[in-house]
């Protein structure tokens, strides 16, 4: 279905070029750079809007409402919440490096939406279809460290320099865990194209075969996106809001978008690993006849629904906890695993599904 | 025609902002620009297909590396603010040094280094699949033994590091041990006593 409208907006493009009379040399280029705008639209509607379904999911298991005064079930809410943000004052702590001050969130901004170039939502539907896309993937979610770690040094205050502190470690321990969790993936694929991972689950999902792998890789996804329980580095109760303290306004709201667009990026590829991406749940009469762009968007919105319980639901963790979590539990148990499995294929001389 | 305009693009930004690495007065621009360096150098290998070793430098010199780096000027908060001198004692040492790894660099691209054949890339490998393919048959059959070899030297560093770092620290930390907290049980933590009146607990 989405391909369909990717050739619509290619074909429309070109009938405005012969209309203007440029020659159609240049409409790849041109529909490519329309695409990217329509992506990152559609992700900050999506980030809007999961903000609602976090507040209404938290609502829900507090027994309140949750938003519903602005618009019908306040479905407006996020629209307010962001032109009130936009509309808020900027404040530069005295004595704070503007220049990095101001390059923190950008940073976190931009890399929380680098990502998205590789995520395959259908078949073929995919803005670049790398062949190393699970590389591209670890190496985006490593540069998420650099935003937050400029945010605390910059801001000149120590509330944000601990937090900074804290993600940063956090983020560069359990990315250890999650590489191997994600080679274990790849063994079974025998590829590192986002494509190829979900058409090898065609006979079963990677949950199935893998499935403490994917349990860990759920708990590591939370923790890479400094998520409940294990949001340390904005702990309101010991330092205020962590990095992103002295931030306000607008600059604050690039970090608030970036948070979001992050967990959605994660969803999508816990997804795409491990519950068979755009693939229907069965490929049968009434399931497969849905459009599997729908199945995607789906799996991705049961994960968010998940993240977002852990948050109301669980306590936090304290911080030695987190780093024991990480060091002591998930690298070992991570790599037996991989050991274990690889010594499986060996024995059973298995052959990866697209080698 | 465009290539070479990115190439030289990339190319110029990397050599300038290595400039800017030695000669940048706070060192947390220093390292800023040393990630910036290694951004554009992943760009040029992208430039030559090789999309493998450009994440590969990302992940580990920019994802773990020079956050380090950027960790450990944080913490010690640097602030030079006297004028640094262009020539101080070490420079002849340092231009030594130059001189050696510039040689060693022409004599190892020219000769090959003792022992291993510079590898002989297949102009067409992308027909083979693709490069990380290519380089994992590579390392697992023709290199195995040296691919083996560099995993283990790894894995001793590591080890010795977390020993060290684990001495030093066991004796003076109270450590939350999970194990103990969960056998621990009513019985043997809490005891019923009758506590005489005006006289306490002995």
């Amino acid at each position: 279905m989405l391909l369909y409208l990717s050739n619509i907006i290619q074909e429309f493009i070109a009938f405005l070029f012969s209309l203007v009379g440029l020659t159609a040399e240049y409409v790849p280029f041109v529909s490519m750079f329309v695409k990217a705008v329509i992506i990152i639209l559609v992700i900050m509607m999506c980030v809007a809007y999961l903000t609602w379904w976090e507040r209404k999911i938290h609502g829900l298991v507090a027994r309140r409402k949750g938003p519903n005064v602005v618009g019908p079930l306040g479905l407006l809410q996020p629209i307010f919440d962001g032109v009130k943000l936009l509309l808020k004052e900027m404040i530069f702590p005295a004595n704070s490096n503007k220049f990095i001050f101001l390059l923190a969130p950008v940073i976190t901004f931009l890399v929380a939406l680098l990502g998205w170039v590789i995520i395959p939502v259908e078949q073929g539907v995919v803005f670049a279809n790398l062949n190393v896309g699970v590389l591209y993937l670890m190496a985006i979610s490593s540069l998420a460290v650099y935003g937050i770690i400029m945010a605390g040094w910059a801001s000149n205050s120590q509330y944000s320099f601990l937090g900074s502190i804290r993600s940063a470690s956090q983020m560069i321990s359990y990315e250890i865990a999650m590489g191997v969790v994600i080679v274990c993936v790849v063994l079974l694929t025998g590829s590192l194209n986002l494509t190829n991972i979900v058409l090898a689950q065609q006979d079963m999902w990677y949950i199935i075969k893998l499935f403490p792998m994917a349990i860990l890789f759920f708990i590591i996804i939370v923790a890479e996106t400094n998520r409940h329980p294990f949001d340390l580095p904005e702990a309101e109760s010991d330092i205020v809001s962590g990095y992103h303290t002295e931030y306000s306004g607008f600059i604050f709201a690039l970090f608030f978008l970036a948070e979001y667009a992050n967990m959605i990026l994660m969803s999508s590829f816990f997804t795409i690993l491990f519950l068979g991406g755009w693939l229907p749940l069965f490929d049968i009469a009434p399931f497969n006849l849905i459009p599997s762009f729908f199945w995607f968007v789906l799996k991705v919105i049961i994960c968010l629904t998940l993240m977002i319980q852990l948050r109301s639901i669980l306590p936090r963790y304290r911080y030695d906890q987190l780093m024991r979590l990480g060091w002591r539990v998930f690298i070992p148990v991570s790599l037996l695993f991989f050991v274990f499995l690889a010594v499986i294929l060996r024995l059973i001389d298995y052959i990866p599904s697209s080698y | 025609m465009i290539e070479a305009i990115i190439f030289y693009l990339f190319g110029t930004v990397l050599v300038l902002a290595s400039i800017g690495v030695v000669s940048a007065k706070n060192p947390v621009y220093s390292i800023l620009l040393l990630i910036f360096a290694f951004f554009n150098a992943a760009a040029i290998f992208v430039l030559l297909k090789a999309e493998f070793l450009a994440m590969v430098l990302i992940i580990v010199y920019v994802g773990a590396v020079a956050v380090l780096f950027l960790f450990v000027v944080m913490l010690i908060n640097l602030r030079t603010k006297e004028k640094r001198k262009v020539f101080t004692k070490y420079t002849l040492f340092a231009l030594l040094l130059l001189v050696v790894l510039g040689v060693e660099l022409f004599v190892s691209l020219f000769e090959g280094i003792a022992g291993i054949n510079p590898v002989v890339m297949d102009s067409n490998f992308a027909q083979l699949g693709d490069a990380v393919l290519y380089l994992g048959q590579l390392f697992f059959n023709q290199y195995y033994y040296l691919f083996l070899v560099g995993g283990l030297i790894l894995t001793v560093a590591m080890i010795g590091a977390v020993i060290i770092v684990d001495k030093e620290t066991s004796t003076t930390n109270q450590r939350q041990d999970v194990f103990l907290q969960n056998i621990r049980s009513r019985e043997n933590s809490v005891k019923a006593v009758k506590v005489e009146i005006e006289r306490g607990i002995k």
